[in-house]
């Protein structure tokens, strides 16, 4: 089995973003970046999977800047066994563009499996991983919380709302995991060491220019603080005329 | 008059920059720049801190034990062996990284982080340096796998005085017999492996002070009292007794008549690692103080709004800054090779101030919530007390120092 993992580097999650002074893009000051958390919990599936399945090799695969090594540097020191980085400068939010230079570099890679986190935190489009699917002309499963290998098919578990679905697919396939309760290792320390002696191909490629652009870029409001109108049934004759002359809800 | 001023040394860590394959310029990095391969260890000790000790450390504080399931993932995460060559099953990396790992954790839980700290910049570090082959290879690969190590130097009537102790060391055919008492043994209660100080032959003084690998399987040997202690509850500090212990002389580590130089080289470079210890403790307490500042609200307004809580925040962010810079410099300068023993003992007399003051202070910032058990800072600032206090008091350290000034 070989398994490519889809990753992209994000700000790192723990930070307040703020906006640029150009008003279209976040400040990149001090912006520190790290695997988006549901593409780590993408290449925690694939390592348990190769650790039940000797034989597996796990690819990693991104898109962006020289520094997205050092994430890459995470997911080796993970347990892949190797990485490509497709080296592009470009700061596309065009999910068509980085789809088709992904599935360039995943067909030569010929994968029986290639998983993506479910989205990326920062843009939160989860397009990605259909469009390289339908590039690649392979089955795409989604929400994927658990996977297994039976009789050469992929068994998948997927979320729905208020469910489950079991679904089976043939191999080639691409998976989009959604998080459970499969948590990210945290790497040791002589497997970090051995990152660093893992292959990690550096390619170029063109990004071409996006089919849109980012006309505004804004922050969420700034929560208000609720209103408490009365206590006891009193209240309940100005919560009523508020929602209904002001929030206008009911 | 000619006055002798002391050097400063920094480690030199260059940026090399290069065009079309000449170099074009090389940029000196600052002190506390991290490697790839150190900032993914960085990155590391501070995940495992934050998910998994973060929310054991009151009540291990409280019970004054630490977790087993914390001792083990210390092991597995490699962070037990950190110094040690991979031929033995350690890490292999360098003295920084100990600095690196016991601040990360510290900033969390700094009664885990000495547990760390003893076990990779004493004991390890003396069995790297001193140990025969035979011994690396019998205790390296235990020491980075699972058992832990202690080191016990002090006795009842030797603190600071170290070389006074009187623990005996009587030697008969192929073994020693060990008789005495050692007290104030960090990880004594956790501890397998244990280096213990003994002389050889009282009236020869500190020449007669000898080093030896002590199992705690070796009859004789027993645990006694665990202090019940203000600070780093979760760490053990024991009394040990020896009782007709039978240590073979292939225990003796290093010569006979030089366990002195032993115990005074591993804990100039131990305290850098107490200096780790009060730089992660007081960036802990600060970011806890900073968090809280902007949260609670005062007067309609948040209190980080006044001057008068920016300006307190601002002198423990400054402080810590210059402490923290010491640590890595006095850490740097040690894997440089270079003379670091009077940059250790600064940074180790300074952090440890430091910590305790930016601990305070973030109590203050707390008000009364801070005086609580409720909250996280009251205890740091009982954990930082001992920073004073072990690996060398303050005035042990001051002596070091005025001591090198001096020399010239």
């Amino acid at each position: 089995m070989k398994i490519v993992v889809c990753v992209k580097r994000v700000p790192d999650t723990a930070l307040k973003v703020k906006i640029g002074s150009d008003r279209k893009s976040i400040e990149k000051g001090d912006v520190e970046y790290i695997v988006s958390p549901y593409d780590e919990i993408a290449v925690e599936h694939a390592i348990r999977f190769k650790e039940k399945t000797p034989g597996t090799e796990v690819v990693v695969v991104t898109l962006g800047p020289a520094d997205s090594e050092k994430n890459m540097r995470t997911c080796l020191a993970m347990g892949a066994d190797r990485g490509i980085l497709l080296q592009s400068n470009a700061d596309t939010m065009d999910s068509f563009n980085v789809a088709k230079a992904l599935s360039d570099a995943i067909s030569q890679e010929k994968p029986d499996l290639v998983l993506f986190g479910i989205k990326a935190t920062d843009t939160d489009s989860s397009q990605v991983g259909a469009i390289v699917s339908m590039l690649l002309g392979i089955p795409f499963l989604s929400t994927v919380v658990s996977f297994s290998l039976e009789n050469g098919k992929i068994k998948a578990d997927s979320e729905v709302e208020s469910g489950h679905l079991v679904l089976q697919s043939t191999i080639p396939c691409a998976l989009s995991i959604q998080k459970s309760n499969v948590d990210p290792r945290i790497c040791s320390l002589i497997n970090i060491r051995k990152a660093k002696q893992k292959e990690l191909k550096i390619v170029p490629v063109d990004i071409p220019n996006d089919h849109f652009e980012i006309e505004k870029m804004e922050l969420p409001a700034e929560r208000t603080g609720g209103k408490i109108v009365g206590h006891g049934p009193d209240a309940v004759k100005e919560l009523l005329r508020l929602l209904h002359e002001e929030a206008k809800v009911i | 008059m000619q006055y002798t001023f002391y050097k400063i040394f920094y480690f030199p860590k260059t940026l090399k920059i290069e065009k079309e394959g000449i170099m074009e310029k090389e940029l000196l990095l600052p002190i506390n720049s991290l490697t790839e391969e150190e900032r993914m260890l960085q990155e590391m000790a501070r995940k495992f801190a934050q998910t998994q000790i973060k929310p054991k450390v009151q009540k291990m504080d409280e019970e004054s034990e630490i977790a087993p399931e914390i001792v083990s993932e210390l092991f597995q995460l490699g962070l037990m062996g950190i110094e040690i060559p991979e031929q033995y099953g350690g890490s292999g990396m360098n003295f920084t990284s100990n600095i690196i790992a016991i601040e990360e954790i510290a900033a969390v839980d700094p009664s885990v982080a000495v547990v760390a700290d003893v076990q990779n910049t004493l004991v390890n570090n003396a069995v790297i340096r001193y140990g025969t082959e035979q011994q690396k290879q019998k205790f390296l690969p235990l020491l980075a796998s699972e058992k832990i190590g202690a080191y016990s130097l002090s006795e009842s009537s030797s603190g600071s005085d170290a070389f006074g102790l009187a623990t005996q060391a009587r030697e008969e055919s192929d073994h020693f017999v060990l008789n005495g008492q050692k007290l104030w043994v960090t990880n004594g209660g956790e501890a397998d492996i244990f280096l213990v100080f003994a002389t050889i032959d009282k009236s020869k003084g500190y020449r007669g002070i000898t080093s030896f690998i002590v199992e705690k399987s070796m009859p004789g040997f027993s645990v006694g009292k665990r202090e019940k202690k203000l600070g780093i509850r979760a760490s053990s500090t024991c009394e040990l007794i020896l009782e007709d212990v039978c240590v073979p002389k292939e225990n003796i580590l290093g010569e006979r008549g030089k366990g002195y130089k032993i115990a005074i080289e591993t804990l100039n470079e131990g305290r850098i690692g107490i200096g780790g210890q009060m730089i992660g403790l007081a960036r802990g307490a600060l970011n806890h103080a900073i968090a809280y500042a902007k949260d609670r609200k005062q007067f309609g307004k948040s209190i980080s709004e006044f001057q008068a809580i920016q300006f307190s925040l601002a002198q423990m962010a400054t402080e810590l800054e210059a402490a923290r810079l010491m640590v890595y410099n006095a850490a740097r300068l040690k894997d440089a090779k270079m003379p670091f023993i009077k940059e250790a003992a600064m940074a180790k007399y300074f952090s440890s101030i430091i910590a305790e003051k930016v601990a305070s202070k973030s109590i203050e910032i707390f008000g009364g919530y801070g005086f609580t058990k409720e909250y996280p800072v009251e205890k740091y600032y009982r954990d930082a007390k001992v920073g004073q206090i072990y690996e060398g008091t303050t005035n042990m350290q001051l002596m070091t120092i005025a001591k090198i000034l001096l020399e010239n």
